[in-house]
């Protein structure tokens, strides 16, 4: 018997009339776990179970002395760690996965190492200069790292340093002003990573990374233009609108050139959402919402109708 | 059409195991699966499906409330009951993804304008519940959806621990543990027997089963933070010892599973498994989790096993962090145990080798 999924099992078993001993020796047979599969399983749990509690009763115990330690062994140990880390990430032996993962977590604990002197010198400076002295040091690593998941951790690093530098001391930013930052910064790295990827066949560029940051920049835009459409009229808002407008309308052009919908689906969500946030606007009569839930509802219909289809379409190409 | 080929020969090698009385339905299992395969859509269109349901349902109750709808207990309660029939009505006539997520939003909707048009009503909280609760039951009775049944069987473990909760009965919570435990392991271990029971039941399962697993959860997620609900830590160890009962009589299945059956082996694998769950006799959160894991894994059910290592993470953190002993005498015992599973592991190792060299 070929692949059988527990699908194909309860869809006969619904339409027929097979026999409980029958479904049940299929179930044991073909989808239940086996003792090979156990012994996997205890296997793994019991090394994670060991290792966690383990590395957790270290911590603990650093955490317990932590207070009475010599403020020279407090940065000297993360110090160290730091060392070692990059140390493993250096070792010629080591298979690369283990060596981003080691680099991963030496960025990591740069920023402890800058959270732990804050606390002991109580430098109580505002947030963003931790943040902005965290970016700046891993910016090596990161670069020559080619690591998806520390590049994604670099990107909401600038992020943060970006709004965390608008709240505490460019207090004169709007709102819409700082999306429209944010947008910029984010659509630059994304079309940066989307050329990168395609010029240069040495590096791949995984799909979730870029598509990670292409939500995020949508999102931030969705966020600013609505927000702008309720308040008062500035600059800021005509040139997010304008630049959205080129942005998104490239966007999907680049989306039917490579086949994928992730591009198209996010854009028609954001505009459907913006269009209802200007509707919503326009008036303060109860029959402005009704004929937004229609819009709602119509417009994602349409939009996912053409959606499954153009993907059938290309799947049949 | 690969995938006709392949049905067409599973139902072959049925027809040969079962004999002459296996009587099917080919026209209907094949539309069924001429139905997947057209409703199949990427995870970005089911996430736009289920945000347009979301923010529709959400302005249609803007405009009804511009309309001064709810000014009257009354209209809220009509409002309510009608949406929990229009949902129940619109999953049973239309299978598109975007009727399907509209009528979740709609079936929830029409719950919380029901229990808010009741008790604008001034109705008791005891009824109140305990209509939410059939209400609940009848659509599963009525209408066989995933969703929907999902959400009413949450919605029915939900009833039950807000009549716990509202008559500050707290005894009972150990009766909500067992009964939810013990019925989630029989519906996970009789798999066969229930899905050829009829095909009502039959689509019920995989609703109710997800459903029974997250009511578990939440039942362990509230005893645990109790102090913020103010209950009382008595007999916390019922819950524990019961839930015990039921990780051993799965550790027996799985021995069996695994072809363990040497009587020495067997004792001393039950002895050590007391051993170490009785560490946790004052967490039966931690034994919840261990028994959604285990199950999961034991059908090969990875929903439920990605939740149950998620669960055990939380509560076990949530349980050292809780503790109220010192930060030095909590690092001693977690490093112990630490070894203590690193020796366990380092055992199936070496047994694993063994028979592999055998």
């Amino acid at each position: 018997m070929s692949k059988i999924t527990r699908e194909d099992i309860y869809t006969i078993s619904q339409n027929s009339n097979w026999s409980e001993v029958g479904v049940r020796t299929v179930l044991n047979e073909k989808i239940y776990n086996s003792s090979a599969d156990w012994k996997q399983f205890l296997k793994l749990l019991f090394i994670s179970l060991g290792v966690a509690f383990s590395i957790a009763g270290i911590i603990f115990f650093f955490a317990y002395n932590w207070a009475s330690l010599h403020k020279f062994v407090k940065i000297g140990l993360i110090e160290g760690l730091v060392i070692v880390a990059t140390l493993v990430a250096l070792l010629p032996k080591v298979n690369k996965l283990v060596k981003n993962l080691a680099l991963t977590s030496a960025a990591m604990l740069v920023g402890v190492l800058f959270a732990v002197f804050g606390q002991i010198y109580q430098t109580g400076a505002n947030a963003y200069d931790f943040f902005l002295g965290w970016t700046l040091f891993i910016t090596l690593w990161v670069l020559i790292s080619n690591f998806a998941p520390l590049w994604l951790i670099y990107l909401t690093l600038i992020n943060t340093t970006l709004i965390l530098y608008a709240e505490q001391v460019a207090h004169d930013w709007s709102f819409v002003y700082i999306t429209l930052l944010l947008f910029i910064l984010n659509t630059l790295f994304l079309v940066f990573f989307v050329f990168l990827g395609r010029k240069i066949s040495t590096i791949t560029i995984p799909n979730w990374f870029t598509n990670i940051i292409a939500l995020a920049a949508v999102f931030i835009t969705t966020i600013g233009i609505s927000v702008g459409i309720f308040s008062a009229n500035e600059v800021s808002f005509w040139v997010l609108l304008l630049l959205t407008a080129i942005v998104f309308g490239l966007a999907v052009l680049y989306s039917l050139k490579i086949k994928s919908i992730f591009y198209i689906s996010i854009i028609a969500f954001s505009l459907i959402v913006i269009i209802s946030a200007f509707l919503t606007n326009l008036t303060d009569e109860y029959f402005m919402f009704l004929f937004v839930t229609l819009f709602i509802v119509a417009s994602v219909t349409l939009v996912i109708k053409n959606l499954m289809d153009l993907q059938k379409k290309w799947s049949n190409e | 059409m690969n995938r006709g080929l392949n049905i067409k020969e599973i139902i072959q090698s049925v027809q040969s195991s079962e004999g002459e009385n296996f009587q099917y339905n080919e026209t209907a299992i094949l539309a069924e699966y001429q139905k997947k395969e057209a409703n199949t859509s990427s995870l970005a269109i089911k996430i736009l499906s289920i945000f347009g349901g979301f923010f529709a349902t959400q302005t249609f109750l803007g405009f009804l409330a511009l309309m001064r709808l709810f000014e009257s207990e009354v209209a809220i309660l009509t409002t309510g009951i009608i949406f929990i029939i229009a949902a129940i009505w619109l999953n049973k006539t239309h299978d598109k993804l975007i009727f399907d997520t509209l009528s979740i939003s709609t079936y929830v909707t029409g719950f919380v304008l029901l229990g808010i048009g009741l008790s604008g009503l001034n109705v008791e909280e005891n009824p109140l519940i305990f209509i939410i609760l059939v209400v609940s039951l009848l659509t599963i009775l009525v209408n066989q959806t995933y969703m929907l049944s999902f959400i009413a069987v949450i919605t029915m473990a939900g009833c039950l621990l807000a009549f716990i909760i509202f008559n500050k009965s707290y005894e009972f919570f150990h009766l909500y543990h067992i009964s939810i435990a013990y019925t989630l392991a029989y519906l996970m271990l009789n798999e066969a027997k229930i899905i050829t029971f009829n095909k009502e039941l039959s689509k019920l399962y995989d609703p109710m089963r997800i459903g029974l697993i997250f009511s578990l959860l939440f039942g362990l997620i509230i005893s645990v933070n109790r102090a913020v609900f103010e209950m009382p830590t008595s007999f916390i160890w019922l819950s524990s010892v019961l839930l015990l009962i039921g990780v051993m009589y799965l550790v027996s299945q799985i021995m069996k599973r695994m072809n363990i059956t040497d009587k020495k082996q067997q004792i001393i694998i039950y002895i050590l498994s007391v051993l170490v769950l009785s560490s946790t006799i004052f967490a039966p959160s931690i034994l919840g989790a261990i028994l959604i894991m285990l199950l999961s894994f034991f059908v090969n059910y990875k929903t439920g096993l990605v939740i149950g290592i998620t669960a055990l993470a939380y509560f076990v953190s949530q349980y050292y962090y809780d503790l109220n002993l010192t930060l030095l005498v909590k690092s001693i015992i977690l490093f112990s145990s630490g070894i203590l599973f690193i020796v366990f592991f380092l055992f199936t190792h070496k047994k694993h080798i063994a028979n592999e060299k055998v």
